[in-house]
């Protein structure tokens, strides 16, 4: 075995990877030349200079951080689809009410749905005055259940984007406002 | 007995939250250290454990216990880092044929000086941070994870060949800019 060949095997030597007759070969071959053994030591020390960069323990919080985050997108996810189902059925109950609907309620006494129920008899009146009720009079009067439930799903909502619809209506307002104005000016 | 890690998994498949937290609590050490050797950067790499723990678990189902778990694990840590390491732009992955080696520091250390056990930790991770991605990934599995060959090859995507050489080569440079350090007792 030469020195080139013995040279290009020393890291594989090193790391037991070589196989038997070969490592046999180059162990003997590296007792008999000095360069090479000189080349192999500077390799194994190096080699082993390595070991002074020692694991270290992982912080504590990762453990925690994973577990919460496969947690995390599971319920967005099921918060996600319900939302709409949700939203939804609020807004059928609500027009049902606004609309006269909630005569028939009221005649039953006691609409009762899994989140939001009217618990008073001025709710609906009986006059035919219903248009003239005041939304803010009509939102106070409904009665909420879970207040935590209710404050929950506000924070989804707000977390995706349901909330401000409101201000993307008020900008397209003004950015219609702001191109009738550039062509005013053009 | 103890759960082996492809019996956890079978576990985490079907949605076993505590089989998973087992097997962090058994591979975060491990997958952290990796990070941190390859990125060189704590914050860097406790977000990356964080992040790659639940990529295993987002796919625990296409997992198929053909090859060792860690295999998998390492196949997801080391596709993780790299493309974190394109999406800073600082990685320069390039195959084996075109590996060049990084020039060496002109200067070395006097062989009789003596220098702390710290100090020689940090001239090693700098030295292992030179070395280019491919060779310090096969340098990490090897010399800190005690990985065989054909494992490491099985976890960058390459033969045994491609390998031995990048191992071969990296063990030359770190020789050269290790070459004369002698720590002291500190």
């Amino acid at each position: 075995m030469n020195c080139k060949v013995v040279q290009d095997d020393l890291a594989t030597y090193l790391d037991g990877e070589l196989d038997m007759p070969a490592s046999v070969a180059v162990k003997e071959h590296l007792e008999a030349c000095g360069q090479c053994r000189a080349l192999y030591v500077r390799r194994l020390e190096a080699w082993e200079l390595m070991d002074t960069w020692k694991d270290v323990s992982p912080p504590g919080r990762i453990r925690k951080n994973i577990i919460a985050g496969i947690k995390g997108p599971g319920r967005s996810a099921w918060v996600l689809r319900a939302l709409p189902v949700a939203a939804a059925l609020l807004l059928v109950i609500g027009l049902s009410i606004y609309f006269g609907g909630g005569k028939a309620l009221h005649k039953k006494g006691d609409f009762a749905g899994p989140i939001i129920r009217s618990n008073t008899d001025s709710l609906v009146p009986e006059s035919q005055d219903n248009a003239s009720i005041n939304e803010d009079e009509l939102i106070s009067h409904l009665h909420i259940f879970q207040e935590d439930d209710f404050l929950e799903t506000l924070d989804e909502l707000v977390k995706i984007d349901y909330l401000p619809l409101i201000d993307e209506v008020a900008d397209s307002d003004r950015s219609r406002q702001r191109s009738s104005l550039d062509l005013v000016v053009t | 007995m103890e759960d082996t890690d492809i019996s956890l998994m079978g576990l985490v498949r079907k949605g076993d939250e505590r089989a998973f937290e087992l097997l962090v609590l058994r591979h975060q050490r491990p997958v952290y250290n990796l990070a941190l050797r390859f990125l060189n950067d704590p914050a860097e790499a406790e977000d990356a454990t964080q992040e790659i723990f639940i990529r295993v678990f987002k796919a625990a189902g296409s997992y198929t216990p053909d090859a060792k778990f860690t295999t998998w694990l390492y196949t997801i840590v080391r596709n993780f880092c790299f493309n974190l390491l394109r999406s800073r732009k600082q990685a320069v992955i390039v195959s084996v044929e075109e590996e060049s080696l990084p020039e060496l520091p002109a200067v070395h250390v006097d062989p009789v000086d003596r220098i702390s056990r710290e100090q020689v930790r940090e001239k090693v991770i700098h030295a292992v941070s030179r070395l280019p991605e491919n060779m310090r990934m096969a340098v990490i599995l090897s010399k800190y994870h005690g990985l065989q060959y054909d494992e490491i090859a099985g976890i960058m995507g390459c033969t045994v060949n491609a390998i031995k050489l990048r191992i071969h080569r990296a063990k030359a440079i770190l020789a050269e800019e290790l070459s004369g350090l002698k720590p002291g007792q500190d």
